[in-house]
């Protein structure tokens, strides 16, 4: 006689797919235990691009012997990023630094109160045009906003330039200005002209089909492809597309006052934070001189905000120094910031 | 938008899926075997790399904005008319070629006999069809693919494409709240619901899948034929040309500096704990909701439940998710994998469950069968691999990909230090195509593969004693 089936396949497969999940279970205890953060680690939560703000954290671990754990903002998440997040979480903090690649971020989270004050010995070597009086932020490696020229469709000049922008635009490519350092950009604009003039600036300027885009790596591609002649981007862009061999040349964007735009890093420490003391030496250490001549010797070509040794910064950097010695001061935007944000909403959402 | 392109590649889908059914169904084996192939290659090509592969040629559309979206429409119907083709191929019309002819014939004759018109004939032909249930697997068909390009995110945000999901993300990015974003989307989640309703209504209620082979006329064999070749080339061989010929280029700085290998096995465990999960999710409470006591009908509500969840997409089910673990109740699960491991698992489970039906339904039950009256031994834990494990293996595989190639719900919900490699990777596409990201790319396409190879050694412990 055949003997009865003692199990069937299918509640076999079950109690295996049971056993699998019990050992995924351990395999993530075993990754917990082996790599991921402790408790004591620091968090950082950093804007800036992955590949060169790594290698000056890993530095600042090896220097320290302080565990960083870091979370980047993404493309993918942009800033639902980082700023929101430090919003979401005011209740239970878990980030101790935040380093953002740009100011208006950092001064909506000091509004909200949500940043600590420090004033150490990196803050006191940067010049008071890029700090907070109040020491709840600080500005170092700062990038200049440039125009962007495709030298085999225009002469990199600005007279060529003014007579590009002249009519119609379908040639010329910005970021959207919600986000990154095309929203400073507008936030000083609107500063320095008011609400009326800027609406009607913009206004103008989507009449002449101004094309708009995602980011400034997206500007620098299409002009540095020519398939657009010119736009605005960044300094650390341009450089990607310079590294590259591509047909481009950069001039400073200027205001009418003739003041040029250069935007720093910030790093702030989070209010709530457990690792004061360890958050004051990240702090001091991005402040640093070497941590500035670092950025600047790296490809994106950081411009040092306080003092170095010049005989140790690139030729290109010392170029970008003298058009970001005529910055426009960026303090006091925290009105124009709020104001003109909710206007790039209602335009752009 | 985003409504009128998803119902037109759902349409098309349909239409060009009605073709390559009969080169699935062909008579000859090799034919068969070359179709398969060429129809699933483009469906599990991670969307990732063709979005990174097309995100440069996209961007240099800027002055032809009507290219754009129609590359991407075409690329969304390579890529899942195989869905719609798989569907038609599983639920068969529940009557014969032979026998519609048949009736057409009969009610010809009627019809000529009673001077009837023969548009009103044609009607009323197309009406016994319908009622005949000959329109289930297209009207399915044609919702799952409709749900699939209308939920799509990631190549739309590369290929920066005006859609839905890309406004929901945007508008999150500019600090609206979750509720405020949801209330205004009332439209799209309401297609979603009505999407996915029809598709569960139609496909429950199929029972049979009869294998029969279809012959097609010479001409929609070679349309069908081009529409799969052009899906494989410019789905797949495409990018992954672009990837290789970078990687070839790239490995030597690959070798030199190897910075992915936390991020791999990131991903793989992440992988590995949603695909366990909708597996589980899929095979046992699956199995227990069939039956009508209080038990079997609390799993089915849960299961409905949580694959209504999981058809909303990785989008909207990650942004849920990130807003609650902000709750006091459960954040102390926001630094843990639970939440990410817990909303893949949410968002592969109705296709798990979908792969499950397919298992059923082809399942060779009294084989099977037989094997369970048979005495132990290696052939029959062989036979028993083969009729019915390997099945189940190969969805587990699937489930295992497409989570370790997830990118939406890995970016909102990575614990800090978890970083999942298509994170990383996303974010250094964003520095444009470079060797050493294709070496990269490249070295993450191997790593589920590898796993695989590794666990169909594993194979015998898989089939039960």
């Amino acid at each position: 006689m055949t003997p009865a089936p003692t199990s069937s396949p299918e509640r076999g497969f079950s109690r295996r797919l049971i056993a699998l999940a019990a050992i995924v279970v351990l395999l993530f205890g075993g990754y917990y235990l082996l790599w991921a953060p402790h408790r004591e680690s620091l968090v950082v939560y950093c804007a800036h691009d992955s590949i060169f703000a790594d290698s000056i954290l890993r530095e600042f671990e090896r220097e320290t012997g302080i565990s960083v754990a870091v979370r980047y903002d993404t493309e993918a998440t942009k800033s639902l990023g980082l700023v929101e997040l430090l919003l979401q979480e005011k209740a239970h903090p878990r980030c101790d630094v935040f380093w953002n690649n740009e100011l208006l971020g950092t001064l909506q989270l000091a509004g909200e109160g949500r940043l600590l004050s420090y004033r150490g010995s990196g803050y006191e070597r940067i010049p008071a045009a890029f700090k907070d009086m109040d020491g709840r932020w600080a500005g170092f490696a700062a990038r200049l906003r440039l125009w962007i020229v495709n030298t085999n469709r225009l002469a990199p000049t600005e007279a060529a330039v003014q007579q590009a922008t002249s009519g119609d635009l379908d040639r010329m490519v910005i970021a959207k200005p919600l986000y990154g350092t095309t929203r400073t950009q507008y936030t000083i604009l609107w500063k320095l002209w008011g609400r009326d003039k800027l609406l009607a600036w913009g206004a103008d300027r989507r009449a002449r089909h101004l094309r708009e885009v995602d980011g400034n790596s997206m500007v620098k591609d299409l002009v540095s492809t020519g398939v657009c002649d010119l736009g605005w981007t960044d300094t650390d862009d341009f450089f990607e597309a310079q590294d590259d061999r591509k047909p481009v040349a950069m001039l400073p964007v200027r205001l009418e006052n003739g003041k040029t735009i250069c935007i720093p890093n910030t790093v702030a420490i989070i209010r709530g934070t457990q690792h004061l003391a360890e958050a004051q030496k990240l702090v001091d250490f991005l402040l640093s001189e070497k941590c500035e001549i670092s950025l600047a010797a790296a490809k994106s070509r950081q411009i040092p905000l306080g003092p170095v040794d010049a005989a140790r910064l690139p030729d290109d950097v010392k170029q970008l120094q003298r058009w970001a010695n005529d910055g426009v001061p960026l303090g006091e935007l925290d009105v124009a910031n709020a104001e003109c944000l909710a206007w790039l909403k209602s335009e752009y959402q | 938008m985003t409504l009128l392109r998803s119902l037109i590649v759902g349409v098309l889908a349909v239409a060009v899926a009605q073709l390559v059914r009969t080169l699935l169904a062909d008579r000859r084996r090799a034919v068969r075997r070359i179709a398969w192939i060429l129809l699933l290659a483009p469906y599990f090509t991670p969307i990732l790399l063709t979005g990174y592969a097309y995100a440069n040629f996209s961007l240099s559309l800027i002055h032809h904005p009507i290219l754009n979206p129609i590359l991407y429409s075409a690329l969304l119907w390579w890529k899942f008319t195989p869905i719609a083709a798989v569907i038609l191929h599983f639920t068969p019309a529940p009557i014969s070629a032979e026998a519609i002819h048949c009736r057409r014939l009969v009610s010809s004759a009627g019809s000529a006999q009673r001077g009837v018109a023969a548009t009103v004939s044609k009607f009323g032909h197309w009406a016994f069809l319908i009622r005949a249930g000959c329109a289930a697997g297209p009207v399915a068909a044609f919702a799952v693919v409709f749900l699939f390009a209308f939920a799509e995110f990631e190549m739309a945000s590369l290929m920066v494409v005006k859609s839905w999901t890309v406004a929901l993300f945007d508008s999150h990015a500019g600090g609206l709240a979750l509720g405020e974003s949801l209330r205004r989307m009332p439209g799209p989640l309401l297609c979603e619901a009505a999407a996915i309703a029809t598709a569960f209504v139609v496909l429950g209620r199929r029972q049979v899948i009869p294998t029969q082979r279809i012959e097609g006329r010479p001409a929609s064999r070679w349309f069908a034929w081009c529409h799969l070749v052009f899906a494989f080339v410019f789905v797949l061989a495409i990018p992954a040309a672009m990837v290789l010929w970078g990687t070839v280029r790239g490995f030597g700085l690959l070798m030199e500096n190897f910075v992915l290998s936390r991020e791999i096995l990131a991903s793989l465990l992440f992988a590995a704990g949603a695909s366990v999960l909708a597996g589980l999710a899929a095979f046992w409470p699956g199995a227990a909701a069939r039956g009508r006591s209080i038990g079997s009908m609390f799993c089915k509500a849960i299961l409905i439940a949580a694959v209504f969840a999981g058809l909303l997409g990785s989008l909207v089910l990650s942004l849920t998710v990130l807003a609650a673990v902000q709750l006091p109740g459960l954040i102390l699960l926001r630094n843990t994998p639970v939440p990410l491991v817990f909303t893949l698992g949410l968002v592969l489970l109705p296709m798990a469950l979908v792969l499950r039906r397919v298992l059923e339904l082809t399942a060779r039950r009294s084989a099977l069968h037989l094997t369970t009256l048979m005495q132990k031994s290696r052939a029959v834990r062989e036979l028993t691999w083969k009729l019915s494990t390997s099945g189940k293996f190969r969805v587990m595989v699937l489930l295992f990909v497409w989570a370790f190639w997830d990118l939406t719900a890995s970016s909102i919900l990575a614990p800090i230090g978890m970083t999942p490699v298509t994170v990383r990777l996303y974010n250094l596409m964003h520095y444009g195509q470079i060797a050493a990201l294709s070496a990269m790319t490249c070295a993450a396409f191997a790593a589920p593969i590898f796993v695989f190879l590794l666990a169909l050694g594993t194979r015998r412990w898989w089939a039960p004693p």
